[in-house]
């Protein structure tokens, strides 16, 4: 899956609604970690 | 003043992590003017200074003042005055958690005033050369020779002004490759820098050496380290406790076992 698509799958939903986090901060931490993930 | 476009056009071909991956927007430039610094008193003559930035600590001693991280350079005055109002004594050593320019913006001005910087070596590597966000591409230009450290430590080191100490412990590749944590054992009070977050997604630095598996490595690192009488003071937002960690690490654990394979 390319990253756009793991964003979109939202991965973490329960913890975005829990952290009250906006479509930006929930998809910038799914972006850290693929990448941290791919290097 | 205007980033030269040779400079600009270097840190593109050059910055670590910095590849075709699609560039994010940045986070709109805060009004300064209208930040105020919060101050909290944690106790044992030690305070948590929240403005626009990363957290700030201030613990005070008989001869001077042991600071860490200073926000964004906007913040000096505001973030000076801040402790004056709580003491006299001068900033002596100003302490940085990593090079972020939301924790190290302030460095020349509270140089200048007469505190010395003191980090991890890395972090004096990386405000030499600046650096580039990996997720905004947002470039930070070299610091000036004022900013940087004149101190600088490899593992861990333990700094002194009369009545306080401070102990200061490099954690390699967690939220960016010079890491630092601060004890201050009089008071009982931890500081992580972007390590920990409380009610919130960290940030990771992959440009930088950061990744999930070591915030995980980093956090448990953290959690051999504190007890349940100790105030955690995170990189942003309100201080903690352990327990609050392992919250914390359990987002992560689940972050990381949650990813999908990158294709």
């Amino acid at each position: 899956m390319t990253e756009d698509q793991v964003v979109a799958a939202k991965p973490n939903a329960d913890y975005d609604a829990k952290l009250r986090s906006n479509p930006q901060q929930a998809g910038n931490f799914v972006r850290v970690v693929y990448r941290s993930l791919k290097k | 003043m205007r980033q030269p476009l040779a400079v600009a056009f270097a840190f593109l071909v050059l910055a670590p992590g910095v590849g075709a991956q699609p560039l994010q927007p940045s986070t709109p430039r805060p009004d300064f003017n209208t930040v105020e610094e919060k101050t909290t008193d944690l106790g044992n003559r030690t305070y948590m200074l929240e403005g626009e930035g990363g957290n700030v600590v201030a613990a005070i001693g008989d001869d001077g003042v042991i600071m860490v991280d200073n926000q964004f350079a906007e913040m000096h005055d505001k973030l000076s005055a801040a402790i004056k109002k709580l003491t006299p004594q001068p900033v002596r050593y100003l302490v940085l958690t990593h090079f972020h320019r939301d924790h190290t913006g302030g460095n020349e001005a509270f140089a200048k005033d007469g505190a010395v910087i003191v980090a991890h070596e890395t972090i004096k590597a990386r405000l030499a050369a600046g650096t580039r966000n990996g997720l905004t591409g947002n470039v930070v230009p070299p610091a000036s020779r004022q900013a940087l450290p004149a101190q600088t430590f490899k593992d861990a080191m333990t700094l002194r002004v009369r009545g306080r100490s401070a102990e200061l412990k490099h954690l390699a590749n967690v939220h960016t490759d010079g890491d630092t944590t601060i004890y201050f054992p009089d008071a009982k009070i931890f500081v992580t820098g972007d390590i920990v977050f409380f009610g919130r997604y960290p940030n990771i630095d992959f440009a930088y050496s950061g990744s999930i598996d070591g915030m995980i490595r980093g956090v448990d690192q953290v959690l051999a380290f504190v007890t349940d009488d100790m105030k955690i003071v995170p990189g942003h937002g309100p201080v903690g406790t352990k327990a609050q960690i392992h919250d914390y690490r359990r987002m992560l654990a689940d972050a990381l076992q949650r990813r999908l394979p990158p294709g």
